[in-house]
């Protein structure tokens, strides 16, 4: 149950931002909270890169925090602003009460007595996020916030890796990172296509292949 | 690794062709010819490794018997592919929405990066570069999707990229526990992400969390094989891409990430946690199989119908890694390969000659069409597993394999599922194949379209006779692909452990006296 309070400050700022995002409809302020959340995992990864001396989780912290705190969400704004999709109400579940709901599984998992043995603390943060880009990702209409749900998740992801002693090879994260960049500016691509094709970019009413 | 450096240099030229070529038929005919000459080399460079033990790692690639073997399988399907895909393109030129040039030299592009990513898939050793490429082989394969632009090909292509994205990124927090884990093994320094090195350390992978990474890694790559119930994109990206390109996607890329599972099950097996990865991988494998089969009665398009079969392929596979095979999965792997390529450029055919995949809008193909009909009849057979094809050797082997294991739940389930996919086989091919032909039917008697599904079908049937003894004879001592991955040098006294290593000798139809591996 200690889970939470031996969080790194950043690390704990970027869940709770994670957590807000969940309660957010308008497209603009979800993609400045994950611009938000990313920045400070790439300041994480630059503290940890100078108190460890590792220069290579400094220099991933330092292209982290540029091209996907700030560039994606650039990005993703003016594809948002070209579309002209602006709110995403979200599915089933209204936004702020999702966030709560949330909130409260979230506490309950916490206070859970034996919790801790099930999965070792240093996995909870990371897997917070992770879950919290999940649920996003499940509970939205739109293309782009979907893609902003796969991102969020994929930062959880990268929170487990610069927690770790050592941090990934260069390469690796390197990789990894062009990946990421890839995927948004194709799933970006897709959207305009979406949007060109159907005049909406409302992932729900694509129903025509199934079974 | 020179071998996998002579890999590169055909793909490569191709691409700088796409790139260069403006002539969109030139380029098709020269990608061809090339990559029939990649297949020549890849069988030479990478032939002998095939059918030796031995690993070599450098520079976090690896080539061994797994790899070797793969790298040859995926160079023939995207040959084949190729090969049809010069006829493909002439017909798609003479046809109601003939691409391009542009459109024809990006398929190609986006195609080479594709055989690319996925040799890289298939030869990775570290953790990391197999997730990489892994996913670049989505990125580079979704506008392939899109290729007809339609609305439809528009949601396969979305549902694609998102799902398989998000599949995998679960894959990459497995990898990262993994790469965390290992950095609190002594030996293993700073933590390494090294199949071979993690290999070597296996018995110090413990603890709950190696169970957590491997069930996070099962989810993606399972994702991207289309293991149910992670499946639902696989027959949209499969059923709406270019027939070449759902060729490729089927005959290819679902091994590329098979062959990730293996790599993982392997490991996790001489970790001492075979009984656990046992437990996921089968009831999951075991699910597809009947999901599949279950999918396969209600479908009434052609393609689609086509990729549920692969899923079934998968479960099969799925199961063979389950209960520790390589042999039996690398069987598997190659026939349905082979003939899955050969049905779905069928398919491709019968779209363009027709204008239709609606299985219920085809009459009287053996009629109109007699050449076509013999090869989807043939085809269809051997995708069911009927003797006396190949698939039918690989299909017994797991089944001996389960009964074996005592998994006889299981082997009820299977042969539930596989009875009921060959119902559903037959039943929709039949429905082709014979009644009266309708107005608007192909009635070609023969064309050059058919000739690389002929030689297709032609070798599944030739695996068929040629497969029982050789496999026989050669099993024993580790030919083709090893029931159990060698170690590295270092690592020979870490044996695997635990029920993996106990079906690894459990190859009943192993002859009596024949040579094992030491």
């Amino acid at each position: 149950m200690v889970a939470l309070f031996s969080v790194e400050p950043l690390s704990l700022m970027a869940i709770i931002v994670g957590l807000c995002t969940l309660g957010l409809t308008s497209l603009r302020n979800c993609m400045a909270a994950y611009g938000v959340q990313t920045v400070a995992l790439g300041l994480l990864a630059i503290e940890l890169g100078v108190q460890h001396g590792e220069p290579v989780a400094l220099w991933v912290g330092c292209v982290v925090l540029l091209l996907k705190g700030v560039g994606i969400p650039v990005y993703l704004g003016v594809v948002a602003r070209r579309i002209g999709c602006r709110r995403d109400e979200g599915l089933l579940i209204a936004p702020p009460l999702l966030m709560f709901a949330t909130l409260a599984a979230i506490a309950l998992l916490v206070l859970t007595p034996g919790m801790a043995a099930v999965v070792p603390l240093h996995v909870w943060p990371s897997l917070l996020l992770v879950t919290i880009g999940m649920i996003f990702m499940m509970t939205r209409r739109m293309a782009l916030t979907q893609i902003i749900g796969f991102l969020m998740l994929e930062n959880g992801i990268f929170l487990y890796g610069i927690s770790q002693p050592h941090s990934m090879p260069f390469i690796v994260e390197l990789g990894v990172l062009v990946d990421v960049l890839a995927g948004t500016m194709l799933g970006g691509l897709l959207a305009f296509r979406l949007s060109d094709t159907f005049d909406h970019i409302d992932t729900t009413v694509l129903r025509e292949l199934h079974g | 690794m020179n071998a996998l450096i002579t890999l590169l240099p055909i793909p490569a030229a191709i691409f700088l062709a796409a790139l260069l070529l403006r002539d969109a038929r030139a380029l098709t005919r020269l990608a061809a010819a090339l990559m029939a000459v990649q297949v020549l080399i890849a069988i030479g460079v990478l032939g002998r490794y095939a059918s030796r033990g031995d690993v070599i790692v450098a520079w976090g690639f690896r080539i061994d018997a797994v790899s070797a073997f793969f790298l040859i399988l995926t160079s023939l399907v995207v040959a084949a592919s190729l090969l049809h895909a010069v006829f493909f393109f002439e017909a798609e030129a003479r046809g109601p929405h003939p691409p391009s040039a542009f459109v024809v030299r990006a398929v190609y592009a986006f195609l080479m990066l594709f055989t690319l990513s996925m040799y890289g898939v298939v030869a990775s050793d570290n953790l990391g570069f197999l997730w990489i490429c892994m996913e670049a082989s989505t990125l580079l394969s979704a506008p392939l999707v899109y290729y007809h632009r339609s609305p439809r090909a528009l949601e396969a292509t979305w549902k694609y990229l998102i799902i398989c994205s998000v599949g995998i990124a679960f894959a990459f927090f497995g990898t990262a526990i993994l790469y965390g884990v290992s950095q609190r093994v002594p030996g293993l320094g700073d933590g390494t992400l090294s199949l071979a090195a993690l290999g070597a350390h296996a018995a110090s992978l413990t603890g709950p969390l190696v169970r957590l990474a491997f069930v996070f890694l099962l989810v993606g790559y399972g994702t991207k094989a289309g293991l149910f119930p992670l499946h639902s994109w696989l027959p949209d990206a499969h059923s709406e891409a270019p027939a070449p390109v759902s060729a490729i996607l089927s005959g290819a890329l679902l091994n590329c990430s098979l062959v990730a599972l293996w790599r993982l099950t392997t490991l996790m097996a001489r970790a001492g946690q075979g009984a656990f990865v046992q437990a996921t991988l089968l009831p999951m494998a075991v699910a597809t199989v009947l999901a599949a089969s279950l999918f396969l009665l209600k479908q009434r398009d052609l393609k689609r119908f086509w990729a549920y079969s692969s899923m079934d392929n998968v479960g099969l596979m799925a199961v063979a890694i389950a209960l520790g095979s390589g042999t039996a999965f690398g069987l598997q792997a190659l026939n349905h390969s082979v003939v899955k390529v050969a049905l779905f450029l069928l398919a491709g055919n019968l779209l363009q000659e027709s204008g239709t995949l609606r299985i219920a809008r085809v009459r009287g193909l053996l009629t109109s069409y007699p050449a076509f009909a013999v090869l989807l009849a043939l085809g269809t057979l051997a995708v069911a597993g009927t003797p006396p094809f190949g698939s039918f050797v690989a299909e017994w082997g797991i089944l001996q394999l389960a009964v074996a294991g005592h998994h006889f739940v299981c082997v009820a389930q299977l042969l539930l599922g596989l009875a009921v996919a060959f119902v559903a086989l037959s039943m929709h091919a039949s429905s082709m194949l014979l009644g009266t032909v309708r107005s608007g039917a192909p009635t070609e008697r023969f064309n050059r379209r058919l000739a690389v599904p002929g030689l297709l079908v032609t070798f599944v049937l030739a695996l068929g006779f040629i497969t029982p003894p050789a496999w026989l004879r050669v099993r024993g001592q580790g030919t083709v692909v090893h029931m159990r991955q060698p170690l590295p040098r270092d690592a020979q006294s870490c044996a695997p452990e635990g029920p993996l290593r106990r079906l690894d000798g459990l190859h009943v139809n192993l002859p009596q006296g024949a040579p094992t591996r030491p």
